[in-house]
């Protein structure tokens, strides 16, 4: 029998999230101070914490336990809702706002200040967020949980373009499959490996992959087997499936034969939610039945251990640093009373060693503010910024393929993600969307106003135009490589605060020509897929949109991929990098900068699991650091 | 068809005539749970007599009444679009779930402000929210109720189910598609 | 229940490899029973006004799911054949369940105070004082099915046994019952154990059925419970003991040998307002509060036929084809534990459908019966 120990690892502890205040934390002395309980920052705290460290987290979110009922209240709030963007289910906190697709504008200087969190000055603006609630991004990203490929690692000495790591695909690896053990991945090995994917032998993936919806199939007949030439190189072209975290069917064979039991929900209550995937399209914003991954999963499991403990509604607004030395001091929060209103405390809390995880965006933001830059020996603070470039496109099948069932996206075309080409233009991967034309032009919603308004059906006749159409739709979004770039930064403005007088961030990020170059083949690309599926092309891109972009005398339309990065990247020296590859500071001895800011390049696959696989190596080495600072506490629990 | 007189009568009036515009048997109207909730919204946003109105006007005659189209929406989707934002596929694009991208020129309360969560929440929009009707202004899209939106019907003209509810099981979405009969 | 209760000296009503098989199709059917009533009670709630009650219930039945599941892994590894499509295998509700001290009926009716009274009463633990207390004998008059209180006549006591109108009847001596479904498996474990030290002493085994009937934790996980592949007598004697415990607690505790809550104190965390946590004595739960909403139900006609719905022909042919559905769903469960375990994924997909279209019927008002809303019947 499976021993069950691990059944309860889910149960939240009640209170958490509201027991510790934040002038109780600023009393302690910490071993650690971690900024955000996302994914980065409850795989720390959960790693210290093992090691028999005192950690406090401080999280910028409202104070609500991660129990079933606020869970639910998300989805109540996501179905109630009349704009169902990607920040939907999550409450609006006016003291920690986060971008909302929605409120994306080029903002002028007559733009009321309250309609934006990210600060967009410049034509192009992106419509990119993140999540600022406990749990952080990971509530809300799709669950692909792909790895980085090993050219993505040496990209400059192997293409010219980007830059190198400091690390390479086999320092990483082992981390890849403790990331993958802690997320929960779907996958199969003979799938994955590719462009170089090795894993050692025998390894099998936690849980099979997740079966290929029949749209797939339908892509799959007509791709598999297309050959693209690129710069002088023959691609073989097939639909593959991606790895995703979330749960399957589990691999008998995991862990030499062991097998691998899968989290389901988090609650303060035993209340056996979250099996399965069960197929309900909603990956992004929110899975109602947490059967994908979120971080509240591995937070749940820290705060259990006794010594972590959690501050919310406390925004990290300045690190303190002593000016001889350059150590951090301490970090000082602005702990909000509510949602409804602008009165805080601040508070200074205290630890041997402070690392932040509050994401690309949050991390420099806070550094610029904290006047960090005046001290950085690289100057590279909020610089790189680094997403992933969308194209869509998206035409109409000759037969109903089933869209809109199946996760978000089960399959994909990844063979352009590697090779010779990147010396001149962006490697890409290719999601088939489940969920048809909806990302792109607001399908369904649209096709019913045009049939019912414009060509006045009713009655079975809507019903059955509806179907047949979108039931035939297929959406190619093309994921974008995009490389580090000095010019794309997050800086910060004086002029621009929110409500609780928190400087927001001021994004300007480019798509510059490598970028553009990759996405012109890849409309290309689309235009032949959909000649071999006999689909109809219906792409439009608009000029006039902020996400339009010019190459060649063509327009495009390239939107946010939530995959923000770069911000504090890590590299060989202080002065090409902001952090080492433990992530931590060059600068600040008891400081490290865990998270997707760290990465010095992005390639073609979401960010999430690197993170999270650098976020257990850097914490070997924040215990190797706090093991030399002072001995281990003891354990309470 | 003879005019209702007790508040049920009127009732199962509007589901009869919601049955002849959505294409959806009256079973599965009622199925829905949500019969009374829409003939409410309606009411508060047209006024008394737009059902009424509605249903005696000539089903032939085109354009149809624009209240049809925002009933048969209101089915379909669970949103009240109003009448003046009858083939606003802006609009249309700004509510559909999986959309990203800018708010179209729209009155719209949804945000700033916490007014959207507490709304959404409580899920009494219909009820007491201030109907546009005689008071000359428009009103910005809702959605009826949290349940509303995943009991809407366009999901099952689809062959699918509502994103984020009613979920088909796992690997189900591998199989052909399959349409009920209509 | 009395556990562990492997004593090789205990004695066994259980004699034969046939008569296990018997028992345990009486498992099946008696778990499956509680499926159409919890259901019921699960689907009668509007929806986002009772997710504390909705949770609850709804992990009774996945729970329930898991017990159908252990009790057909434990037949096919004795060699036995689940058949879940038997005539007479589900119910004609209101159904007896004797239980304890209590004749009570099982009806299909929405959720309420009564019908979790009903709930409490199925899943009460009660254990027997002594050996002799195990079996009661059956008051007829309290089922209401001899006015005397005398045994019915053998014609009809076989057709009571075939059916599933009264369960907990002992089989083969339909004239008693088991003290509580714990006794119940109780038996059936005593009869594994003496039927296998028996075929031991023969250099033989009772478990001779093919490994790959078995249903692994591969086709049916849950948060609630991992199933448990049977290939021995430890096996055999886990998932009874399971079945057994899930429902009423191990030795009178809260929670069961995979640290989960038992059913019985499922539904007392909705009578007592609050959750149980570890640590926990039964009756006095100390976790997160919980809120039931009495009023946020629809008015499902209890124990409603296909017979009530002549006057909405709609709601009529919609009850037809949720009942065929339902016979589908057993069919592919049937299927699934018949040697095709990878159809267990199938028949959930027939249980998300079979969901669909009883939100669809309980939404429904009946014109015949004012007030009252159709439900589905269950009459395959």
């Amino acid at each position: 029998m499976t021993s069950y120990d691990d059944a309860d690892t889910v149960i939240f502890p009640a209170g958490a999230a509201t027991q510790t205040s934040a002038a109780e934390a600023a009393r302690g002395e910490w071993d650690a101070v971690v900024v955000g309980g996302g994914m980065a920052g409850s795989i720390v705290a959960d790693q210290l914490s093992q090691a028999g460290y005192e950690v406090l987290i401080l999280e910028a979110g409202p104070g609500k336990d991660l129990d079933l009922a606020e869970y639910e209240s998300y989805l109540s709030r996501f179905y109630g809702a009349v704009v169902k963007d990607n920040q939907s289910p999550y409450p609006f906190n006016p003291n920690a706002r986060m971008p909302r697709s929605t409120d994306t504008m080029p903002v002028r200087p007559d733009t009321p200040r309250d309609d934006f969190y990210l600060v967009q000055e410049d034509k192009y603006c992106t419509d990119t967020t993140f999540t600022r609630v406990l749990g952080g991004t990971s509530m809300h990203w799709e669950g692909k949980a792909l790895r980085m490929l090993p050219e993505d690692f040496n990209l400059k000495t192997k293409y010219g373009q980007g830059l190198n790591w400091p690390l390479s695909y086999d320092d990483l690896e082992p981390y890849y499959r403790q990331a993958e053990a802690e997320l929960g991945v779907a996958a199969e090995v003979e799938d994955q490996a590719y462009l170089g994917m090795h894993f050692p032998q025998g390894y099998v993936f936690p849980m099979h992959r997740m079966p290929p919806s029949y749209l797939d199939q339908t892509v799959a007949r007509g791709v598999d087997g297309m050959r693209v030439n690129l710069a002088d190189d023959d691609y073989t072209l097939q639909v593959r499936s991606f790895p995703q975290a979330r749960n399957g069917v589990p691999n008998a064979a995991y862990d030499g034969g062991k097998g691998f039991v899968p989290v389901g929900a988090v609650s303060t209550s035993q209340v056996e939610e979250g099996e399965r995937c069960q197929g309900n399209t909603n990956c992004v914003p929110i899975c109602p039945v947490q059967a994908k991954y979120h971080a509240g999963k591995t937070l749940a499991k820290a705060l259990r251990k006794g010594n972590v403990k959690i501050v919310t509604q406390a925004v990290a607004s300045k690190v303190e640093i002593d000016e001889q030395d350059r150590r951090v001091t301490g970090i000082t929060v602005k702990n909000y009373q509510s949602l409804a209103s602008d009165s805080y405390e601040t508070y200074t809390v205290k630890g041997t060693v402070y690392i932040l995880c509050a994401h690309a965006i949050e991390n420099a933001r806070l550094m610029l503010a904290s006047d960090m830059q005046r001290m950085s020996r690289s100057k590279l603070i909020g610089r790189n910024l680094m997403d992933h470039a969308y194209l869509l496109s998206w035409g109409l099948l000759p037969e109903p393929a089933g869209t809109m069932r199946g996760t978000s996206c089960t399959s994909g075309i990844t063979d352009l993600r590697g090779g010779r080409f990147r010396g001149t233009q962006a490697g890409f991967g290719v999601d088939i969307h489940n969920d048809g034309w909806g990302w792109a032009t607001g399908s369904p919603y649209t096709d019913l106003v045009e049939l019912v308004d414009e060509r006045g059906l009713r009655g079975t006749e809507l019903r059955r135009t509806l179907g047949n159409q979108i039931s035939r739709q297929l959406l190619l979004a093309f994921m974008i490589d995009l490389l580090p770039d000095r010019s794309n930064t997050v800086t910060v403005d004086d002029r621009y605060k929110d409500a609780i007088g928190n400087v927001k961030p001021v994004v300007s990020l480019k798509i510059p020509p490598y970028t553009m170059r990759g996405a012109a083949f890849a409309r290309k690309l689309a235009t032949d897929i959909f000649d071999k599926l006999g689909a109809e092309d219906r792409t439009t891109y608009d000029k006039d949109r902020y996400s339009a972009v010019e190459h060649d005398g063509q327009w495009y339309n390239i939107v946010g991929g939530n995959h923000l990065a770069g911000t504090h990247i890590m590299g060989t020296d202080p002065v090409n990098s902001v952090v080492d590859h433990t992530q931590q500071s060059w600068d600040h001895d008891n400081l490290y900068l865990v998270g997707p800011g760290s990465l010095p390049s992005i390639g073609t696959s979401n960010i999430s699991l690197t993170m999270a696989a650098l976020a257990f190596r850097s914490s070997t080495h924040i215990v190797r650091h706090l093991r030399a600072a002072k001995a281990p506490a003891t354990i309470r629990s | 068809m003879t005019q209702g007189t007790t508040t049920e009568e009127k009732l199962r009036e509007f589901v009869t005539f919601s049955a002849t515009v959505t294409g959806f048997s009256e079973f599965d109207l009622w199925g829905t749970g949500q019969a009374e909730a829409y003939y409410e919204t309606v009411v508060h946003q047209e006024g008394p007599d737009a059902i009424q109105r509605v249903i005696s006007s000539d089903p032939a005659v085109t354009p149809a009444d624009p209240v049809v189209k925002s009933i048969i929406k209101l089915w379909y989707v669970g949103v009240w679009y109003g009448p003046e934002l009858a083939g606003r596929v802006d609009v249309a694009a700004w509510t559909a779930p999986g959309r990203s991208g800018a708010k179209p020129a729209v009155p719209d309360d949804s945000q700033p402000g916490p007014s959207l969560a507490r709304r959404a929440v409580s899920g009494s929009h219909q009820a007491g929210a201030g109907g546009a009707h005689g008071g000359g202004g428009r009103t910005p899209p809702f959605v009826v109720s949290p349940e509303a939106y995943t009991e809407g019907l366009l999901w099952r003209a689809i062959g699918a189910h509502p994103a984020g509810s009613k979920a088909p099981g796992y690997g189900s979405w591998a199989n052909p598609p399959a349409s009920e009969d209509c | 229940m009395s556990v562990p209760a492997s004593e090789p000296s205990q004695g066994s009503r259980i004699q034969t490899i046939d008569e296990l098989h018997e028992y345990l199709y009486k498992g099946l059917q008696l778990e499956h029973a509680t499926l159409p009533p919890y259901l019921t009670a699960l689907y009668s709630l509007q929806p986002g006004k009772n997710a504390d009650a909705w949770h609850v219930i709804r992990v009774v039945a996945v729970e329930e799911m898991l017990h159908l599941t252990l009790v057909a892994n434990v037949m096919n590894a004795v060699g036995g054949t689940p058949d879940l499509t038997k005539p007479d295998f589900v119910p004609n509700y209101p159904t007896h369940l004797p239980c304890g001290p209590d004749y009570f009926k099982v009806h299909l009716r929405p959720f309420s105070r009564e019908a979790l009274d009903t709930f409490l009463k199925i899943e009460k633990p009660a254990q027997a004082a002594g050996e002799e207390d195990r079996f009661v004998p059956m008051d007829w008059a309290a089922v209401g099915l001899t006015a005397d209180g005398a045994a019915p006549t053998q014609e009809k006591l076989a057709e009571l046994t075939e059916s599933a109108s009264v369960l907990g009847l002992v089989p083969g001596e339909p004239t008693q019952r088991f003290l509580s479904i714990g006794e119940f498996y109780e038996e059936i474990i005593r009869g594994v154990n003496h039927l296998e030290d028996q075929a031991r002493r023969a250099g033989t085994t009772i478990f001779t059925g093919d490994p790959a009937r078995q249903v692994t934790p591969e086709y049916f996980y849950s948060g609630g419970g991992d199933v448990i592949k049977v290939t021995g007598r430890d096996t055999a004697v886990a998932a009874l003991t399971l079945v057994a415990e899930q429902g009423e607690g191990l030795y009178g505790g809260i929670f069961d040998s995979q640290d989960e809550i038992a059913h019985y104190y499922r539904f007392q965390q909705l009578e007592k307002g609050r959750y149980y946590q570890k640590g926990d004595d039964p009756g006095e739960p100390s976790g997160p509060d919980l809120h039931v909403d009495w009023g946020a139900v629809y008015p499902v006609k209890p124990d409603i036929k296909l017979a009530d719905l002549a006057g909405d022909p709609h709601i009529l042919a919609a009850a037809k084809e949720f009942n065929r559905s339902y016979a589908t769903f057993l069919t592919s469960l049937n299927l699934a534990y018949n040697g095709q375990p990878a159809l267990l994924l199938k028949a959930v997909w027939e249980m998300f459908r079979i969901r669909d279209s009883m939100n669809r019927l309980i939404r429904n008002p009946l014109t015949g019966h004012p007030g009252a809303n159709a439900g589905p019947t269950f009459e395959l």
